[in-house]
């Protein structure tokens, strides 16, 4: 049994989700910023997807290297079926546990 | 584009990730560099840079570490974990930190070994009952005279049989020397005169054969070791014949290999004692040593109730011979291992306090682990491990650590207790032989185990869950500060245990240099004493007793290799026979007084080195047709002619009405009759040419070199004369005095030991205290060198946190020290249990040390380069 998804790695393999084929470290930070309001560091997104790649939830690949990034690689990262599988349990665990709750109203 | 990332942060990027981190971290930072640098111009990015770079080198550097970790233990988050699980960390921390494992392993088997092995001493000769049968009944009876006791009257012995008393049974027993012929060689052996009823006190049976029965005047039982030596183990042995004194007897039964007597015990043969003649002699000859055993329903206080009411009588029905003497009953117990307390107390007590110390070390390098290994922990528990996970690796970690080291404390008390055994003999009173037992190595096993956590696991819990928010702590933060608070404390207590060991050492030494320089009265160098028993009948007369010494003393004379001879019936050091003495003019009624007596050659006193007083020596002409002479020692004089006119007195010596006045002709100096450690007792010398018994020492002082052949010789030359005379082993003076002084050698010996590895301890405690602290203190040397401090301050500095802990342990030690040695009290001779000397050397010792182990330290800090401090920081 797979340990459960912590609540960052929640959010930044949504964020992998929702860029799809342009899911990398840069693109990734921006997106949690923007939609979660969470200004993190690379070093955290890294690490946290390094973790995620280690259990078998993510895989990733390399892109060219490109000019703006000092002439170093991109590192595209793409949800596994188990990583989507987990993914999905934890939000229907989350759906389940607040089913018929009231917290108030969300602030978009 | 002239937009470049902040250099040094991008160096310290590439300097502090690895390959794959660096690529993905520096990339997307570069990346989002250019972008904040368009939105919000080039410092505001490069302020960002530095600060988001800094905190993902710090992520990943954590995570990069947990990688490695997760690599290496298939760490799982919470699920349950085997025993296997929890033993490969263990394992793993021994390997990653060899020097806490080996130092706390190690210093725990040298403190349960040698605990284990005073254990062992102390509980062998202590706490476990005497080999005897219901030994908590058994007294020795002794006749008491003043300060001095001695063996019982056969009167004596029968008046107490034949009253109601608290006793139930009683065993005389009577010491022997008897001439076996063996073989080739007429051998001297010790036999033991007793009744049957002896045996059955004890609760001793044949190991083969029986016991004699009371028509069986010539049986004899005889020690294991006596048929496996003399008999060289004969199968036959029951029944077979040998000749003791001339006189034929029949072996009828073998002891136990086990059994030790309680007195007299290298006893080879027991033979019947014969009440008759001994009844027939004079009540006041005190020739029985006593066993009895008190009624089952008395107490100890009966028993000295009415041994009191008994003396009394005994002291009204015979007062010029009983008038000064009382009987006593000690437990046989305590009149075996007694004397032997102090020592044995001692030793244990040293023991103890080496633990102690042991326990402080072990928890001063636990606490330093725990320093060390922080990081890891707090990573582990960021990561999910739970506390009871963490306890329970740690826990098995720290067991299997304690039990390492007491199961290696337990060989080493093994090869110990074959030490001790070699020289048991010299330090305590022979019981059952000693050997490490199962309880003794199960309780040395659970206390290492006990000590061992208790002591590692303590500072944890003192320092507390702060070691696992350390992640936060900088170094030099309150952690730190707290640790070495921690370890100061526990070098301190450190210091103070070594302080009382090494006051006890001192004392100790003392004493033994006291004894061994202590004028004995005599020259015991090169003295060497040979003891034979002159067989009757042939030697019952004075005149043929003389004859032989004469013959003997010439032969041996003439040996190679010998400067002197001269005889004697008893020794010095050994001791003489007491006997009565009664004064010329005496008011009547006087009570009989007690003195030694012992009866020499003419020349004794000038060969062994013995120094006149007053009055004259023993010449040759005094001899058995010329009126008798003595010679007395200073305190004999001292105590009955307090005015200084012993020379010319008339004196009895003997037992009963005075019958034949004896003339003082001199006075020499006392010479320490009964060993250095004893009161000296009034003693008188006769003449062998006047009186004496068919019994001869021959002491003999040999030249520098001494001829391995000597004791050969001797024997040799006694042969010559008579075959039939059997001639003992040799002994030297020497090891007489030095057996007698053993027991303080034992503890000097145990408290040595103990206080150079207390101090080893210490110092190596204090050392890593320093170096821990001078190390946290660096910054601080830095700003003050970098402020105008020499480097002389700053090694100041150092060793006066050297010295602090120091002197806190050594004062509190000290306060220990004063209390603590009383219990030495009863062992130590010529030193005042206070010495301030020896007071004032062991706290110069441990200050002593305290700055040598801060020397490194104190150097290091001097050569502090601050400018290179300062930019590290």
């Amino acid at each position: 049994m797979q340990s459960p998804l912590g609540e960052f790695e929640q959010l930044v393999m949504f964020g992998v989700l929702r860029l799809d084929d342009d899911a990398y470290g840069a693109t990734i930070r921006r997106e949690l910023l923007e939609r979660a309001g969470r200004d993190v560091s690379p070093g955290a997104i890294f690490t946290t997807l390094e973790r995620l790649e280690a259990r078998g939830l993510v895989t990733s690949t390399y892109g060219e290297p490109t000019q703006e990034r000092g002439g170093r690689r991109k590192r595209f990262y793409r949800l596994r079926p188990e990583g989507r599988r987990a993914l999905a349990a934890s939000l229907h665990t989350i759906r389940r546990m607040a089913r018929g709750l009231e917290l108030g109203e969300e602030r978009s | 584009m002239n937009a470049r990332p902040p250099a040094i942060a991008a160096w310290l990027l590439e300097r502090l990730l690895d390959r794959d981190s660096y690529e993905a971290v520096a990339g997307d930072l570069d990346e989002e560099f250019l972008h904040q640098q368009e939105t919000r111009g080039r410092s505001a990015a490069t302020r960002w840079y530095w600060k988001t770079a800094m905190r993902s080198i710090v992520v990943c550097r954590i995570t990069g570490e947990r990688r490695i970790e997760q690599r290496r233990m298939d760490f799982d988050g919470g699920g349950r974990a085997s025993v296997r699980d929890l033993l490969k960390p263990a394992l793993r921390q021994f390997r990653d930190y060899p020097v806490y494992a080996v130092a706390t392993a190690g210093t725990l088997a040298l403190a349960i070994g040698v605990g284990a092995v005073t254990m062992t001493v102390v509980k062998r000769a202590y706490l476990d009952p005497l080999p005897y049968r219901d030994d908590a009944r058994l007294h020795s009876l002794l006749t008491f005279s003043g300060a001095l006791t001695s063996a019982v009257s056969p009167h004596v012995l029968q008046d107490l049989r034949s009253s109601p008393s608290p006793f139930v049974e009683f065993a005389g027993i009577r010491p022997m020397g008897f001439a076996f012929a063996a073989d080739t060689f007429t051998e001297s052996i010790s036999a033991s005169l007793v009744g049957s009823e002896y045996f059955s006190l004890l609760g001793v049976t044949p190991a083969r054969g029986r016991l004699w029965t009371a028509e069986e005047r010539d049986a004899v039982v005889i020690s294991w070791t006596f048929w496996h030596h003399s008999l060289h183990g004969d199968p036959n042995v029951i029944s077979r014949a040998i000749t003791l004194d001339g006189r034929p007897r029949t072996i009828v039964g073998v002891l136990p290999e086990a059994f030790v007597p309680p007195y007299f015990a290298t006893t080879a043969v027991w033979a019947p004692l014969d009440m008759a003649p001994l009844m027939a002699e004079p009540r006041a000859r005190r020739t029985l040593t006593v066993l009895v055993r008190r009624a089952a329903h008395a107490s100890v206080d009966d028993v000295n109730a009415f041994l009191a009411i008994f003396s009394t009588n005994q002291q009204q029905h015979d007062p010029s011979v009983f008038g000064n003497l009382t009987w006593i009953a000690p437990l046989l117990r305590d009149e075996l291992v007694g004397t032997a307390r102090p020592a044995v107390l001692g030793a244990g007590a040293a023991a103890l306090l080496l633990l102690l110390i042991v326990a402080a070390n072990i928890a001063g390098l636990s606490a330093a682990h725990a320093a060390a290994t922080r990081h890891h922990v707090a990573i582990r528990s960021a990561l999910g491990a739970t506390r009871a996970r963490l306890f329970a690796e740690h826990l098995i970690e720290t067991l299997v650590l304690t039990l390492l080291g007491s199961l290696i404390g337990v060989w080493i008390a093994y090869l110990l207790t074959q030490l001790v055994v070699q020289y048991q003999q010299q330090f305590l009173p022979r019981l059952a032989s000693i050997r490490l037992d199962w309880t003794t190595i199960a309780a040395a096993l659970a206390a290492g185990v006990l000590i061992g956590l208790f002591a590692s696991l303590l500072p944890r819990r003192v320092l507390g869950g702060q070691l696992s928010d350390s992640l936060r702590c900088s170094r030099g933060g309150s952690i730190d500060r707290r640790l070495a608070r921690t370890r100061s404390g526990l070098v301190m207590a450190q210091v103070a245990l070594a302080l009382v060991l090494l006051v006890g050492a001192g004392l100790l030494i003392r004493t033994v240099q006291h004894l061994s320089t202590m004028n004995l009265g005599f020259n015991p160098d090169n003295l060497f004493v040979i003891s034979m028993n002159l067989p009757a009948p042939r030697y019952q007369s004075n005149e043929a007793q003389v004859a032989f010494e004469r013959d003997v003393l010439d032969r041996v004379s003439r040996i190679h290799g010998v400067e002197s001879a001269t005889a004697s019936v008893g020794i010095p050091i050994v001791g003489g026979m007491m006997a009565g003495l009664a004064i010329k003019g005496d008011p009547a009624g006087t009570a009989q007084r007690e003195i030694a007596y012992l009866s020499v050659a003419p020349n004794f006193m000038s060969n062994v080195g013995a120094t006149i007083v007053a009055g004259r020596g023993l010449l040759p002409t005094d001899i058995r047709s010329s009126p008798r002479v003595v010679i007395i020692n200073e305190t004999m004089a001292r105590m009955f002619w307090p005015n200084g006119d012993a020379v010319g007195s008339q004196v009895f010596i003997g037992a009963g009405a005075p019958s034949e006045w004896i003339t003082v002709v001199g006075v020499y100096g006392d010479i320490r009759t009964h060993g250095p450690t004893e009161v000296i007792r009034p003693a008188a010398f006769g003449s062998t040419l006047q009186y004496s018994w068919p019994r001869r020492n021959i002491t003999v002082r040999a030249s520098e070199n001494l001829p391995l052949t000597l004791a050969t010789d001797l024997r040799s030359a006694v042969h010559a004369i008579d075959p039939a005379i059997p001639a003992g082993a040799v002994q030297q003076f020497d090891r007489l005095i030095s057996e007698r002084t053993a027991r303080h050698r034992l503890a000097t010996i145990a408290l040595s030991l103990f206080g150079s590895l207390a101090l080893v301890l210490c110092a190596g405690g204090l050392y890593a205290v320093i170096a821990l602290a001078s190390r946290m203190r660096q910054r601080e040397y830095a700003i003050r060198m970098a402020l105008g401090a020499r480097a002389r301050d700053v090694r100041w500095m150092v060793f006066r946190q050297a010295l602090l802990i120091a002197g806190v342990g050594t004062g509190a030690g000290l306060a220990a020290a004063v209390g603590g040695t009383r219990i030495l009290n009863g062992l130590l001779h010529g030193v005042d249990a206070l010495d301030r000397t020896i007071f004032l050397t062991a706290c110069t010792v441990l200050v002593a040390i305290a700055g040598l182990a801060a020397w490194q330290p104190a150097r290091l800090a001097a050569h502090v380069d601050p400018v290179e401090t300062l930019k590290a920081e």
